[in-house]
């Protein structure tokens, strides 16, 4: 019983004498922390072709952001859209190039392979949209499941 | 003018402050089919949630689900009740007829879960355009 005090007690010693950034360096390498991170930036990159081919009106780019079932949601000057993703594509080639366009991303909510992400656009061909993605990642890859958009003015 | 009317101007009427208000509880609306079949097992309850074209992506035990809103409804009806499910609806995000959602939920047949869900408001009634999920320890 005292042999097993005593190791408890030095082992609590021990737990003493670390030091702080021995601890913050322990912490800093988690590697769930780290891949936690990572994951914004990777739902970021996921979205970058979509992004891209906006401003340039490449649609085979856009394509490669979605997957196969991914719908497109929302109405254009009173008109309502469903499209899958090759009409997407279709769509974004023939509207061709916005060099004028301007983004942000509003925000990205990751919990393990799921996510969702809200993007702001103006001037896309002189539109204002909001667009609303859910992503999921499949065999180490980010892809955009569902787009919903929000016209403003011209919905 | 107030100090505060010339710093921030805004156009909103009364009528559109209640009307963006009240699409909170509508966008909620539209999730509770989905919420209540998670503990009835009703997947035709279920199914009214989401438009014809909605996927459900995610995946259990390491098996890889896409599933289309039919076979969704399926897996609810075969799933059956799971009295003891709880959820919290932690966020809405609404933009004119889009929306985005994030529902938790516990003890869902003993699983834990996080869905994002995207909608969109067609003809008046929000519905589910999509959804993907985390099943956690269970992915």
């Amino acid at each position: 019983m005292k042999r097993l005090f005593m190791a408890i007690t030095g082992m609590l010693l021990l737990a003493g004498s670390t030091s702080l950034a021995d601890q913050l360096t322990a912490t800093a390498g988690s590697a769930s922390e780290a891949q936690t991170f990572a994951e914004y930036k990777a739902v970021e990159e996921a979205l970058q072709p979509y992004i891209s081919a906006a401003k340039t009106g490449d649609g085979a780019l856009t394509r490669t952001a979605f997957f196969d079932h991914a719908h497109i949601v929302g109405s254009v000057n009173g008109t309502f859209n469903n499209m899958d993703a090759d009409t997407f594509k279709k769509g974004i080639s023939q509207g061709g190039p916005s060099p004028e366009i301007q983004h942000h991303i509003a925000w990205i909510d990751v919990s393990g392979p799921a996510a969702a992400a809200k993007v702001e656009f103006i001037d896309w061909h002189g539109f204002r949209f909001t667009d609303f993605f859910i992503l999921y990642k499949k065999d180490g890859d980010w892809m955009i499941s569902g787009k919903v958009y929000d016209s403003h003015t011209n919905n | 003018m107030s100090e505060a009317a010339t710093q921030n101007p805004s156009s909103e009427t009364p009528a559109d402050e209640a009307h963006s208000f009240s699409e909170y509880g509508a966008v909620e609306k539209a999730l509770q089919p989905y919420i209540d079949a998670a503990k009835t097992g009703d997947g035709a309850l279920s199914r009214t949630a989401f438009f014809d074209h909605a996927h459900i992506v995610g995946s259990i035990s390491g098996a890889f689900y896409n599933m289309p809103a039919d076979t969704f409804k399926d897996a609810v009806s075969e799933g059956g009740p799971s009295p003891e499910v709880q959820h919290r609806i932690v966020w809405i995000d609404i933009s004119g007829p889009a929306a985005a959602a994030k529902v938790e939920f516990i003890n869902w047949g003993g699983l834990r879960f996080t869905d994002f869900f995207v909608l969109y408001k067609h003809n008046g009634a929000w519905k589910i355009s999509g959804k993907v999920y985390d099943s956690h320890a269970n992915n």
